[in-house]
């Protein structure tokens, strides 16, 4: 290994650790994305039309964070106390900054940047970072990735500056500053050189101080000896100049993918009509789609959230049969549950979070024993289920058990296992039509629709069953014939020797 | 076009027993069969059976016909069954050869006639049943026409039960029937079919 012999910016001093050689290494391409309204954007209502300030708690004194055009135009700036804000604009919006807000917009744009390139990282709290080195041939270059990176912010309604650079940081700062591209390693430290400090993003007393110092941009930093800088403004500092001038590889965690999808979308006005809040979801869904296709996911659960502006938000949790991934199928579904919810107020906003992602399975599980069933088949089911609830639609099947009540289930449609090829079906006939309750002959429903006397055909058949559980019977089947001619399966008890009628031969 | 063509092809109404080629599934009861066109129960139409009393062999009219709707489907159809009266019997519907796989059973919760129509609607049109059979107190002219033209269009036979008293008022359904049962057989009166003029007959055994 050799020392580098690199264009020292930093005189004199030999630095006191030997730096190892910086091995021939591809080239990268960061491409960071800077949002810098995105504490207002990321509330519901920063984006209204009257002056609107965020403003959050700094060393117990509220002060503007962001301000809209609105604002602006009156003087408030960020980083003004509230209080003087109040006094430019006297009916002035505030609105506490949500750091979880922006983190999720940030999150959700992050997300969507995988479509592009699998090196994804958010950076700061306003900024994104990608790599797009090894995108660019698929892409056809930059700047066919900075218009799809245009179109999608465009649709989010997030104002955005981008800039590329080879090193994380450098891209990062010169987002920050509106700075175009630094395409070259070696134009690296020229075009920082230019920059503020305040590009940095380091904390404001540390920036006094070298104001104070007589630093004013990156370059006078530069200039400085390394090892006064390092004291003054610490190590980690100065090994962040060198990593942004990709003198030193900066180490980052690569950012995992989401196990979940979680998005909102804002609504232009208060709205209760179910046509807006469809659309809304349907363009939520448009975002989870792509997603779960990259992931080779589908979910089985899905939440829908309305928020309303006064009070808590109406949700509402779709259970799927089958685990989906189709936009179809989720938007129908979506559709029929929003057009069926009663909402207490007009929502100003959608959100939509999935459950867990889970791999894409490859065989559907068989609902029907053996046949493989249709898309169209569980999209009836699912819809069915939902307007006639969960219990509303059943299946049926025999059971092994003599006592005729119990010798057929009904597994609820959730893809549950068979319960076996039945071998205990009878020889004997059995009515098609059974009684979900034994009817006593003697009460008013039955004496109403067959008159006694019932003439008995076919018994008795004597069914005693059941001493191991709680349903202990025993009973004398007959079949009957009512006085107008209707079938009828009854049984005696033989316990109180009461008539019962429990089917009918349909 | 032809005269046989032309005959054949149901454009033309003939008087008494006229040849027509319309798909049906054979309902296993040869004396009904001779009456019904087609030889048999109507694959795509709307069929209305009419009765004021269940146990009169109203399902052993069907079960054959059923069961080899579900053998034939491939992949494998549904056969709904919409607000029965009571519970369609496993081991007895099993003991008729019927697949319990394909059966499914709905209970539409609230919304009384709208929601029951809506479900056989939705269950023809999803193209995934061999059939439907419901359970329904009244309908009016529209909602039936409705259900005629998804059940022609999809191939999908819908049964709909109805008290006798609905055969006073008119209904575009392919085929209205009433059950009745008399002595030790049960009567069938083919109130309405296509080519064919209404006739009655009576099946033994049957219930």
């Amino acid at each position: 290994m050799q020392p580098l012999s690199s264009p020292s910016l930093f005189r004199t001093d030999p630095s006191p650790t030997p730096r190892e050689a910086q091995e021939p290494r591809r080239r990268d391409l960061w491409l960071a994305v800077h949002l810098p309204n995105l504490p207002l954007e990321a509330l519901p209502g920063g984006t209204a039309r009257a002056p609107t300030v965020v403003a959050e708690p700094v060393r117990g004194q509220w002060r503007v964070v962001a301000a809209n055009g609105r604002a602006r135009s009156l003087g408030i700036v960020p980083d003004l106390p509230l209080s003087s804000a109040f006094a430019l604009a006297h009916a002035l919006n505030v609105l506490p900054r949500s750091a979880p807000a922006e983190r999720a917009v940030l999150e959700a744009l992050a997300e969507w940047a995988y479509s592009i390139t699998p090196l994804v990282g958010v950076e700061t709290e306003a900024s994104l970072a990608l790599e797009v080195e090894r995108s660019l041939k698929l892409f056809g270059g930059l700047d066919p990735i900075k218009a799809l990176l245009a179109e999608e912010l465009g649709r989010r309604r997030l104002t955005f500056h981008a800039s590329a650079a080879p090193t994380v940081s450098a891209a990062v700062w010169l987002a920050r500053q509106r700075q175009p591209d630094a395409l070259t390693p070696e134009s690296l430290p020229a075009r920082l050189g230019a920059l503020p400090i305040a590009a940095t993003g380091w904390p404001p007393d540390l920036r006094t101080m070298l104001e104070d110092m007589g630093v004013r941009t990156i370059g006078d930093c530069l200039r400085l000896p390394r090892s006064g800088l390092a004291r003054r403004i610490g190590r980690e500092r100065v090994r962040e100049l060198e990593q942004a001038l990709g003198l030193e590889p900066t180490l980052r965690t690569e950012r995992q993918p989401t196990q979940r999808f979680r998005d909102r979308v804002e609504l232009d006005a208060e709205t209760a009509a179910s046509d807006v809040l469809v659309g809304a979801a349907a363009v939520l869904i448009d975002r989870l789609v792509p997603v779960l296709r990259r992931r080779q996911a589908e979910i089985a659960t899905l939440s829908l959230e309305l928020e309303h502006l006064h009070r808590a938000s109406t949700s509402t949790v779709l259970d799927f049969v089958r685990p989906c991934h189709e936009r179809e199928r989720l938007l129908d579904l979506v559709t029929d549950r929003i057009e069926r919810l009663t909402l207490p107020a007009p929502a100003i906003a959608v959100a939509l979070e999935t459950g867990d992602f889970r791999p894409l399975s490859i065989e559907p599980p068989a609902l029907f024993g053996g046949g493989a069933e249709t898309p169209r088949a569980i999209a009836l089911l699912e819809r069915l289920r939902e307007r006639c609830g969960a219990a509303g639609v059943l299946g049926i099947a025999a059971a092994a058990d003599h006592r005729p009540e119990r010798a057929w289930t009904s597994p609820g449609r959730r893809g549950a296992l068979r319960p076996g090829a039945c071998d205990g079906i009878p020889s004997v006939e059995r009515p098609l039509w059974l009684l979900p309750e034994p009817l006593p002959l003697d009460s008013p429903e039955a004496r109403a629709q067959y008159r006694p006397p019932l003439a008995l055909q076919r018994g008795p058949e004597r069914i005693e069953s059941g001493w191991w559980d709680d349903g202990d019977v025993g009973r004398d089947y007959f079949v009957a014939t009512a006085a107008r001619g209707e079938r009828l399966w009854v049984f005696r008890d033989h316990r109180d020797g009461v008539w019962y009628l429990h089917g009918l031969f349909g | 076009m032809g005269l046989e063509e032309l005959l054949r092809s149901m454009r033309v109404w003939r008087g008494g027993s006229a040849d027509l080629v319309q798909p049906a599934v054979p309902s296993g009861f040869a004396e009904l069969d001779r009456y019904l066109p087609g030889g048999g129960w109507p694959r795509g139409a709307l069929i209305e059976i009419c009765l004021d009393h269940y146990g009169i062999g109203e399902l052993r009219l069907l079960l054959a016909a059923l069961a080899r709707l579900v053998r034939e489907a491939e992949p494998k159809k549904w056969i709904v069954w919409v607000a029965p009266p009571f519970v369609p019997y496993a081991p007895a519907l099993a003991q008729h050869g019927i697949d319990l796989d394909c059966q499914l059973l709905v209970h539409p919760r609230s919304g009384g006639r709208k929601s029951a129509l809506w479900t056989i609607e939705q269950a023809v049109r999803s193209g995934s049943c061999a059939a439907v059979l419901a359970w329904v107190r009244s309908a009016d002219e529209v909602d039936l026409r409705r259900l005629q033209l998804a059940a022609e269009e999809r191939g999908c036979p819908i049964v709909l039960f109805r008290p006798v008293a609905a055969l006073a008022s008119r209904s575009p359904a392919a085929l209205r029937m009433r059950l009745t049962r008399e002595a030790a057989a049960t009567r069938v009166a083919i109130v309405k079919c296509r080519g064919r003029q209404p006739t009655e007959i009576g099946l033994a055994g049957l219930a």
